[in-house]
Parts: C-alpha cells; sequence; structure tokens
C-alpha cells in the first residue's frame, strides 16, 4: 500500500470509529402501555397488524432497533426519525389524547397514507414487509375515515 | 479504486445530508382565492380576510401545493368532500399548527411579508377554528 493510501484508510476507519463515540440520544423503548390504541380500541386485525409492521417503530414506544441502527450515520437517521415520529404521533398514548387530537390524527393517517406520504420513503428499504399496497392504504385510509365519524356520533 | 472512493464516497454523503435536509413546498404565490363562497362554517368577515390574506393561496383546490391542498383544503368544507368528522379534525388541525407556529411556511412569508399573520390574527383564527370544532362536535 502506498502511503497515501495508506493515511487514507486511517483517516477513513478514524472518522468512522469518532462517529460511533459521537453521544447520540435513542428514543427509549417501553413494552407496557395500557394506553396503546390496540389495547384501548377493537381494531380490525388486517389494519392491527398493518399499524404493527408499517408504523409502530416511529410512532409508538414499541420500537424494534434494527442491528444497523446502532451504527452512525444510520444511527442519526433512525433516532431522529423515532423521536420526530414518536412526537408527531405516539400510538401508544392514544387513549390519553383528546377525541379532537384523536380525529385529527385518524384525518392525517388517512390523507398521508392514501397520498404514498407515510411510510416514508427510506422505511421499506429495509422493512420490505411495511411495503403497502393501494388496496393496503385504502383499507387504511377507510378504516381512519370511519373511526373519526365514529368518534362525534 | 481510489477513483471509485472519490466518487462513491461524496455520494454517499449526499444521499445522508439528503436525509436530514426537509423537502422544500412548492407554492405559488400568485393565486389568490376568495374564500366568500365558504357557507358551511360560521365565517365572520375579520376571519374571512386573514384566510384570504394568509392561507388560501394554497389551501384550496386549485392550488399548486400538492402538499398544501392535501392538508388542508377549504372548498371541501364547502363541497360535502368533508365529512363532519372530517371537518373537526381539520379545524383542530388549524388550531395546532398555528400553536406550532408552522404556518405560513416560513419561505412563503419571506417572499410575501404583508401576508404574514400578526399575532392578533393567529389568535382570532385558532379561536375561531376552536370555536367552529367545538359546535361541530357538539360540545
Amino acid at each position: 500500500m502506498s502511503k497515501k493510501k495508506r493515511l487514507f484508510w486511517y483517516s477513513f476507519f478514524g472518522i468512522f470509529i469518532l462517529m460511533q463515540v459521537y453521544p447520540a440520544t435513542q428514543p427509549e423503548v417501553i413494552q407496557d402501555n395500557p394506553n396503546d390504541l390496540l389495547i384501548t380500541s377493537k381494531v380490525p386485525d388486517n389494519i392491527a397488524l398493518m399499524l404493527k409492521t408499517a408504523c409502530y417503530d416511529c410512532h409508538s414506544n414499541e420500537t424494534i432497533y434494527p442491528w444497523y441502527s446502532y451504527i452512525a450515520p444510520v444511527k442519526w437517521l433512525v433516532n431522529r426519525d423515532t423521536r420526530e415520529g414518536r412526537e408527531e404521533l405516539n400510538f401508544s398514548d392514544w387513549a390519553t389524547m383528546s377525541k379532537m387530537d384523536q380525529a385529527t390524527a385518524l384525518s392525517d393517517i388517512s390523507d398521508e397514507v392514501l397520498e404514498g406520504e407515510m411510510p416514508m420513503e427510506i422505511y421499506p428499504i429495509m422493512h420490505a414487509e411495511a411495503k403497502l399496497s393501494d388496496e393496503d392504504r385504502q383499507a387504511i385510509a377507510d378504516w381512519a375515515d370511519e373511526l373519526t365519524e365514529a368518534l362525534f356520533d | 479504486m481510489k477513483r471509485t472512493i472519490t466518487i462513491i464516497l461524496p455520494a454517499l454523503l449526499f444521499v445522508f445530508s439528503m436525509a436530514f435536509i426537509d423537502d422544500a413546498e412548492k407554492i405559488d404565490e400568485s393565486v389568490v382565492v376568495n374564500v366568500t363562497n365558504i357557507s358551511n362554517l360560521d365565517m365572520p368577515d375579520n376571519i374571512k380576510s386573514i384566510l384570504d390574506k394568509s392561507c388560501m393561496g394554497c389551501h384550496n383546490n386549485e392550488s399548486k401545493s400538492t402538499k398544501g391542498k392535501m392538508k388542508l383544503n377549504f372548498d371541501k368544507f364547502n363541497d360535502g368532500k368533508y365529512s363532519k368528522g372530517k371537518q373537526i379534525a381539520k379545524l383542530n388541525a388549524i388550531v395546532k399548527t398555528l400553536a406550532k407556529g408552522k404556518m405560513p411556511p416560513k419561505k412563503f412569508i419571506a417572499k410575501n411579508p404583508d401576508r404574514a399573520l400578526s399575532a392578533d390574527d393567529t389568535k382570532a383564527l385558532s379561536d375561531w377554528a376552536k370555536a367552529q370544532a367545538s359546535a361541530l362536535a357538539g360540545e
């Protein structure tokens, strides 16, 4: 190996190691969530399954962190998306939300899933099971719309 | 080998940096639409003029901002496309979005300073949306 090449690889791995020790906060995983949507509401099995596989990693306290989410720079991305996802909507806190906030959340779910805004494009790349077909998206939207109306009956 | 790295490394860095950047929204400032035809909501004149000034450029059927009209479309209050629950959901979303200071978008205001919401505008709009939502919900 030439001197230059060696210098390049040393600095490459040096930076990589530095990235790993740079402090990062991973959103906490909580398994016991008595206020969770799927515990407190009757959600059809097919919808519950889709929510679990396509949404719950970012929108609940039950995030399943894959091995690569412990390695920077992917770590930073996963931590950020999970933190922001929970801030926007956390299914684990469902029963603590007001009826109106539930309606707004359901309306956003319907709009964004139907328009293909959610799940985020990057997510199904590593989670093939989270890929939603058009029928899946329609089913989620219909469920969310129906539940929105039921809230104010 | 070296050449491959000099190409791949910046490319990877670019891809990662893209993931950290919020996608810019397309906003067409030229579109000015009036809300005067919205009859389904109880809308006093001061609210009408605030909406016309700061919101209706994007939140209507003809909007070129796909995201803007997907999130909120005032025409759909009137043409039956928003059910009762959806109307309540959208009105409550207005309250929440205003509270976070997320609307109108900063970029839009930078280009159109005269379309910014004053603190009084924001309060009036938020109070109005809250009252409308509560009335619809029967609270």
